[in-house]
């Protein structure tokens, strides 16, 4: 096993965001957390990334306690990326995505040739090669969503460049297609899966696209209100029992004809006080 | 601040760290070698290094290393620091508007040695006078609080508390001077006003060798910060998901710059302009990358603040102008025109 979260609640100044939340994660999974807007997906993810420290409970990184590691060391075998990512002062994307060598290197050392080659390569696996030298405030949002993934990527890369990331690495996506466009929102499933199947690499991703989630992801954590309210294989957690739990409101679950994912289309809000047709 | 293309920006990190180094540090020990040499007397410098003229007879000499080289040297320090302070005070507060006295260490520093002025108690201590060691307990002062407060509330370093305590503290020290300026007598009022606008006028060395463990200090803080600075950039918790120490590095940022501005402030009183000109020039040359930003403002930081001073001396001679005028002057309009510039 992976990733183990046992038990793990959060409390944000007394009022509880996570409660008693239990789960698995085998190596080369694609494990996506569903739920709606404040159920505690940001928080879940920051916790399994070390970022805050739970209330109570216990989350084991292969059968080691997360919370022994130390910083750098956990750096190296999981990265995050946030929703959006904002600069205070601009940098090249060059320079963005050596940032991910940080866990690698001493103080006071600089990045040498192989660090560079790292992530050179890390900006090929997500398209951006070609962006190398520009500044990251010029970048769209999808392009700059390559770029921190990148980050991310070099960031799991071991010291040696003949090295890859790995299924022992996790990479934590969220919300990741939240300031997409549809054609970026397509084009980055296409990329994280294909990341996942070429390269092993375990990934955990929030998101509330159930449509996304389906085409991405084989494992699914459904979240409400901080509380998970089923777990397993997508086929069979994706039911409209199940989101109409979630979300309150009626789904039709269908197949997709072309490629066999499921589709989620929404058919009637459950919620009388704003009458909302489809 | 977004800039597009910038000279230097596309050589690797080595070159670029040691052309910042060779011709940044190269300028700056020039500028303090020529320095002393300018003045309204004029001086051979033959004769400043003639050894067999004996010093007591050497009046280029004694020119040259009593009158003008601890002025320069303190310049070029003081220009460092506060250069230096400004980028990484930046860095910490996620702000490119953030100076060295953003967070009250200047006005802190401003009023302790206000009171000492106004009380007239100008004892001696340890060989120098007490203004600038009633100024360097203001800016610690001032620092303590301003720290105090960013750490009451949660388990990290509030940069929003900080800021605010900063500018709350520079509002609330500055009525504070005011208050005490009001009962000075016309003597200490112009004494006052003086130290206000900021003034090289070092009498000794003993006063810049004073200062030397504190700007030490502070540069230790310096060297170890910039990797960590740039990830800052990602915010607290994209760099904290990177193995950044966050917490180490806000406090080192925010203790080495508060101690190298208490140590300039006071060296030279509260010179403004240097420590928010003197970055943005600098990134605009070499980008954002703390490890060169960082030493390349200390170095133009120093060149900027002499080039300054020999201005305060000479352009009204014999009248000498306080050298916080001229950084005003000089820089304001120089830093507009590079932002018009690069649009």
């Amino acid at each position: 096993m992976l990733l183990k979260i046992n038990e793990l609640s959060f409390a944000y100044n007394r009022s509880s965001v996570l409660n008693g939340v239990t789960f698995e994660v085998r190596p080369r999974q694609r494990v996506g957390i569903i739920g709606p807007n404040g159920s505690g997906k940001t928080t879940l993810l920051q916790l399994i990334a070390g970022l805050i420290k739970p209330t109570s409970g216990d989350i084991f990184l292969e059968n080691k306690q997360l919370k022994s590691e130390a910083r750098k060391a956990l750096a190296r075998r999981m990265a995050l990326v946030p929703q959006e990512t904002h600069l205070a002062f601009d940098y090249s994307v060059l320079e963005i995505t050596l940032m991910g060598r940080y866990p690698h290197l001493g103080a006071l050392s600089l990045e040498g040739p192989d660090d560079i080659s790292i992530a050179y390569r890390a900006l090929r696996e997500t398209g951006m090669e070609g962006l190398a030298s520009r500044q990251f405030a010029s970048l769209s949002g999808g392009e700059k969503q390559r770029v921190i993934i990148a980050s991310a990527l070099a960031q799991l890369t071991p010291t040696e460049y003949s090295k890859k990331p790995s299924e022992d690495f996790i990479l934590l996506l969220d919300e990741p297609t939240a300031s997409l466009d549809l054609g970026y929102q397509l084009k980055f499933a296409a990329m994280l899966k294909s990341l996942n199947i070429r390269l092993g690499i375990t990934t955990i991703m929030s998101t509330h696209d159930l449509n996304l989630a389906a085409a991405v992801c084989d494992q699914l954590v459904l979240l409400k209100a901080g509380h998970v309210v089923s777990i397993g294989q997508t086929e069979a957690v994706l039911t409209p029992a199940n989101i109409r739990r979630l979300f309150e409101v009626e789904v039709n679950v269908q197949r997709h004809a072309t490629n066999g994912h499921l589709t989620i289309v929404p058919s009637r809000c459950l919620d009388e006080s704003e009458p909302f047709l489809l | 601040m977004t800039v597009k293309t910038t000279p230097f920006r596309n050589r690797s990190l080595s070159s670029r760290l040691a052309g910042a180094y060779i011709l940044f540090g190269g300028l700056a020990l020039l500028v303090c070698f020529v320095a002393p040499l300018i003045g309204p007397t004029q001086i051979d410098f033959r004769n400043v290094f003639d050894s067999k003229i004996p010093f007591e007879d050497n009046v280029d000499g004694q020119i040259f290393f009593i009158a003008r080289l601890p002025r320069t040297i303190a310049g070029a320090l003081v220009g460092a620091a506060l250069a230096s302070a400004g980028v990484v005070l930046q860095a910490l507060l996620h702000n490119p508007l953030a100076t060295p006295f953003t967070l009250g260490v200047s006005t802190g520093a401003s009023l302790g040695a206000l009171l000492v002025i106004i009380t007239g108690l100008p004892i001696p201590t340890l060989g120098i006078s007490a203004i600038p060691l009633a100024s360097f307990a203001g800016a610690l002062g001032a620092v303590s609080i301003v720290y105090g407060l960013a750490r009451l509330r949660r388990q990290g370093l509030s940069t929003l508390v900080l800021l605010l305590a900063g500018v709350t503290l520079n509002a609330f020290f500055s009525a504070m001077i005011m208050f005490v300026q009001y009962f000075a007598d016309y003597t200490q009022s112009f004494q006052a006003v003086r130290y206000l606008m900021g003034n090289l006028d070092v009498s000794s060395y003993e006063q810049i060798v004073w200062s030397l463990p504190l700007l030490l200090a502070a540069s230790i803080g310096f060297a170890w910060l910039p990797r960590s600075l740039n990830l800052l950039a990602l915010g607290t918790k994209g760099a904290a998901a990177r193995g950044v120490n966050v917490l180490t590095t806000q406090r080192v940022a925010f203790l080495s710059a508060s101690l190298a501005t208490g140590a300039a402030v006071s060296l030279g009183g509260p010179i403004g302009f240097v420590g928010i000109i003197v970055p943005h020039i600098v990134r605009l040359l070499l980008g954002s990358d703390y490890r060169i930003v960082i030493p390349a403002s200390a170095f133009f930081g120093a060149t900027f603040l002499v080039i300054c001073d020999v201005a305060a001396r000479t352009l009204m001679s014999p009248i000498e102008l306080p050298v916080g005028v001229i950084t005003a002057m000089l820089g304001g309009p120089f830093f507009l025109w590079l932002l018009v510039r690069h649009q």
